[in-house]
């Protein structure tokens, strides 16, 4: 058993919150800088233009790239071999929100979580999303969302029967798209879960958003790079004011279901794709 | 590139087209969504409004708290659709021009003819370059609504674009 300290993974918390609220990861920036290059509508390549130029503020000067800071999200993957040592929290929800509570604090983020039903500000942006699952091993694993409501407004889940072609998912997956138009400022980044139950189809389509800009070889790698192609060709582009790039990058996870059934979600990120992994 | 000023007036708005590059330098007032719901209910009461809305600019913002020596966090545009059931009462009453992001509504559409206003787009998520354009910021009302509470910015040449233009014609109809 590796004892780890619950010291020890807020602060690695805090440092991806600090991390992905100033800068992107280098692939996202990469698909951003690739997408302005070969961007002709006008008003599409003025916006990645802008777009790149906020990355650069928001890195130099240490102003929050957009300034809905998300509501946090955390995916653990905790290996069977560790324990974590609990003494002043009585959770991994509490740490996480020890820490989620110090970044918005000392980072001057805004503090976008409310209260349900009466909507009433919480006033330091916890709780956080948390998400566990066990793999084997001595090392924890979590990856780090965070999810502006622009875009996580736009979420999809429908079930499809199991006869469902392939070009049909593509569709409602385009539609989605379309329907979400410029509100989730595109380019955007789409990740699709498939299979599973309802929760699990959707809890994959965020899974599959943290392999933004992974290369893949297989079957699926195609599948996505067709939803890229008919996404693109809707022509919303940057900021939906028109062009090519509507999506940068559209990654599918998998999972076996029903006989009786095909539940297909959709998440979709702006083109502030904050996310951050890391190992514990 | 239109360089305009607030509070709008007629001549300048009716000179915008929907696709223009524009700048703006002047007051806006940054509001949100449970502002807008404390102006319709002012609005209902006939409550005196924390400005004068007359040829004003309404920016659909909640900016990231200021750290110290900065005159504002990172403010970009929210979602203007969660706006549409508010705009035309604020029409009605004088209100001239909203920034944000998005489509607006038919009922928007309608009521920016109707009284002739102008609705213009900016950059989304692009908070840390719009900062950069705001040279003054104070809360005027709600502060107790935090990042949702009324700001008085003073911007100087704020970059956006027409999204609808006073004869109804819309960027985003593709």
């Amino acid at each position: 058993m590796r004892k780890i300290g619950e010291d020890f993974i807020m602060d690695k918390i805090y440092n991806a919150i600090e991390k992905a609220s100033f800068s992107l990861e280098p692939e996202v920036k990469k698909l951003i800088q690739d997408a302005k290059i070969k961007e002709e509508n006008p008003y599409g390549k003025k916006t990645l233009e802008v777009i790149i130029e906020n990355i650069k503020i928001a890195e130099r000067k240490r102003i929050p790239l957009c300034q809905d800071t998300g509501m946090v999200v955390l995916f653990f993957e905790i290996g069977s071999k560790t324990m974590i040592e609990f003494k002043n929290f009585q959770s991994l929800q509490d740490v996480v929100d020890c820490a989620v509570k110090e970044a918005y604090q000392k980072l001057y983020l805004r503090k976008s979580v409310v209260s349900v039903p009466d909507r009433k500000n919480t006033l330091d942006n916890a709780p956080a999303v948390v998400w566990c699952e066990s793999i084997p091993g001595d090392k924890i694993k979590f990856s780090l969302l965070i999810k502006g409501f622009g875009s996580e407004n736009t979420t999809q889940l429908k079930m499809f029967l199991p006869g469902t072609e392939q070009n049909e998912i593509i569709e409602f997956i385009v539609e989605c798209v379309k329907k979400a138009g410029p509100n989730p400022c595109p380019p955007v980044f789409i990740g699709i879960g498939m299979g599973g139950t309802a929760e699990k189809a959707v809890y994959l389509s965020k899974k599959a958003l943290l392999e933004v800009g992974i290369k893949k070889f297989s079957e699926i790698a195609e599948f996505e790079q067709k939803i890229i192609k008919k996404v693109n060709e809707t022509g919303i582009g940057p900021g939906g004011l028109g062009g090519r790039f509507t999506c940068l990058d559209a990654k599918v996870k998998t999972f076996p279901t029903h006989i009786a059934g095909f539940p297909v979600a959709v998440s979709i990120s702006c083109w502030a794709h904050r996310m951050y992994q890391g190992t514990i | 590139m239109k360089k305009i000023k607030t509070p709008l007036d007629e001549s300048t708005i009716k000179k915008l087209e929907a696709g223009d590059f524009v700048e703006i330098t002047g007051i806006i007032y940054g509001a949100r969504d449970a502002a807008h719901k404390e102006f319709l209910r002012m609005i209902e009461k006939g409550e005196k409004f924390p400005f004068d809305l007359k040829g004003q600019i309404i920016y659909y913002v909640g900016p990231t708290p200021v750290p110290p020596g900065a005159i504002i966090g990172s403010c970009g545009p929210t979602t203007s659709s969660r706006m549409d059931k508010f705009t035309p009462p604020l029409l009605q009453a004088g209100l001239k021009g909203m920034i944000g992001k998005g489509i607006r509504s038919e009922k928007v559409k309608e009521a920016i003819v109707k009284y002739g206003a102008i609705y213009f787009v900016t950059y989304g998520g692009c908070g840390a370059y719009l900062s950069q354009f705001v040279k003054e910021c104070e809360i005027i009302a709600f502060s107790e609504l935090g990042p949702e509470a009324v700001y008085k910015i003073r911007v100087e040449n704020f970059p956006a674009i027409v999204g609808i233009d006073s004869k109804g014609r819309d960027i985003y109809s593709y």
